[in-house]
């Protein structure tokens, strides 16, 4: 891993990530961790959820892992106000957190209540939720939230159907909020990312040639990495360098797909 | 037109003058909502709350038309509250406002699937533009109405294979959401931001729905519409052009 973080130009804000005990979000926490941000790791599971906190602070940052169901309000205003208590405000919120059926390929003309809920309530609902109890406390002028999204959510997808439904409807809110936040100076973005999360790995490494052909998808060839390529998109966001950029969706996914 | 159509509609909106004109224009119409419209259509009564109350609704929409040739999901959007802050929105309103109006339109479109996919067919949804453009105090609705959109194109993409296209018509807020017809929610939303662009300021001005909108809705609802499948049609007076 480069150095191209390694700026500390987010030294004492704070950074809430959730879905940051492992992939993408781990990636984008331990990015900007490095770029000096106080880093609040919201996991579902402590049991991923305090190792990457404990890499940042070995690493030299400032990092602390409250497990988060971000479905449940009680869940996520318990770790809002865990978060203000800890480091004194919210600079930036990053909702990554997805919900483990969020992949799930049931076609869309099977797709259940059931699934509809377990999906949008992670993605979505959560979305509200996490937005809703981090606004108080959102610094005027320089609040950010930054939204995980996906291609499917853009375009749709021939498989993965509610998941992108989900993603749709986290971008909807999203140009939503851009208007109803841009006076108090907050910024609200999305970052589709392409990046090689645990579980890709393992099931590349049990079926060759498929990194090749996912990696053939982009017009850089190669499956971006969730700290090096995604974490600088988190770390552009939650800066000042973006103070005047909102409402956009931003792909990181080495020219897989272009407006 | 030869064309059956099964048309999804709320009280208040823009189904009723739908149904009306397509009627006019030679189609055999049905309506399936809470509530009858006015023009003597069948209606099939349904909230559409879930998955098998939807079956039996679109079941009894085609023992009336024979046979079901295009689906037009043309409900309002339910009568949340406009110009809602984040904060003050509860839990229950937030599901109610952002993620029934999508569940309901799944349920839509899984039950018309059998019965369109048997001689291929058409879907059309129309919706206001506030999902791509965004509205100040309308984060609930923005994410119903995109939600809606992405589904359509979910489902384009799984159901061409069975002759299915799915086309997603974009209008302007007032013909979708018949709560801002109040001119002082109007004027108000016009000083936020440009969520929302009073007629008199858009490039052709005003849209009406039976000069405007039905033509294209029968289009997209025609076997005219061709192949085309997957896109979204803006008829919203050129407030919100395609980047």
């Amino acid at each position: 891993m480069s150095d191209v973080h390694a700026t500390a130009e987010l030294a004492g804000r704070t950074v809430i990530v959730t879905g940051s005990g492992g992939g993408v979000g781990k990636g984008m926490a331990l990015a900007l961790g490095k770029a000096g941000a106080n880093v609040v790791i919201a996991a579902r599971r402590a049991e991923t959820g305090d190792p990457v906190a404990a890499e940042i602070r070995t690493r030299g940052g400032q990092a602390i892992c409250i497990t988060t169901n971000v479905a449940l309000k009680e869940s996520v205003d318990a770790m809002i106000a865990k978060a203000v208590t800890e480091y004194g405000g919210i600079d930036t919120l990053v909702h990554n957190a997805l919900s483990a059926r969020a992949t799930d390929p049931t076609p869309i003309a099977n797709v259940s209540a059931e699934l509809f809920e377990d999906v949008v309530s992670v993605a979505s609902r959560a979305t509200f939720l996490c937005v809703r109890a981090a606004l108080p406390y959102l610094k005027q002028g320089r609040g950010r939230i930054v939204l995980l999204l996906a291609h499917g959510g853009v375009r749709g997808h021939g498989s993965l159907s509610i998941y992108g439904v989900a993603k749709g409807m986290q971008r909807g809110n999203l140009k939503a909020l851009t208007w109803e936040l841009g006076a108090r100076g907050i910024t609200v973005n999305a970052i589709v990312p392409v990046a090689l999360s645990e579980g890709m790995e393992r099931n590349f490494a049990t079926r060759p040639g498929e990194y090749e052909r996912q990696a053939k998808r982009s017009a850089l060839g190669f499956i971006g990495e969730p700290e090096r390529d995604v974490g600088g998109a988190a770390v552009f966001f939650a800066s000042d360098a973006s103070r005047y950029i909102t409402g956009q969706t931003l792909f990181v996914d080495g020219g897989t797909y272009m407006l | 037109m030869d064309t059956s159509v099964a048309i999804v509609t709320t009280s208040r909106g823009m189904g009723g003058l739908l149904a009306l004109n397509l009627a006019s224009a030679g189609c055999r119409v049905v309506t399936l909502g809470e509530t009858p419209l006015r023009g003597g259509f069948d209606h099939v009564a349904s909230d559409f709350r879930s998955r098998a109350e939807a079956d039996r609704a679109l079941a009894a929409a085609v023992s009336v038309l024979g046979r079901l040739d295009a689906l037009v999901h043309a409900a309002s959007l339910p009568d949340q509250p406009l110009l809602v802050s984040t904060e003050k929105m509860s839990e229950a309103e937030w599901v109610e406002a952002s993620e029934a109006p999508v569940l309901r339109a799944l349920f839509a479109l899984q039950a018309a699937y059998p019965h369109l996919s048997s001689s291929g067919g058409r879907i059309v949804l129309v919706q206001p533009t506030i999902g791509v453009s965004g509205m100040p105090g309308g984060t609930a609705i923005s994410s119903a109405v995109e939600g809606q959109r992405i589904l359509g194109k979910v489902a384009a993409r799984q159901w061409g294979a069975s002759g299915i296209s799915v086309n997603f018509l974009l209008v302007s807020l007032e013909l979708a959401m018949p709560g801002v017809e109040d001119m002082s929610l109007i004027k108000k939303l016009a000083e936020i931001g440009t969520g929302y662009v009073p007629p008199a300021q858009r490039p052709v001005g005003g849209s009406d729905v039976t000069r405007d909108v039905s033509p294209l809705v029968e289009f997209l609802a025609s076997p005219a519409g061709g192949r085309m499948t997957g896109q979204t049609l803006v008829a919203d007076g050129g407030i919100w052009m395609l980047p």
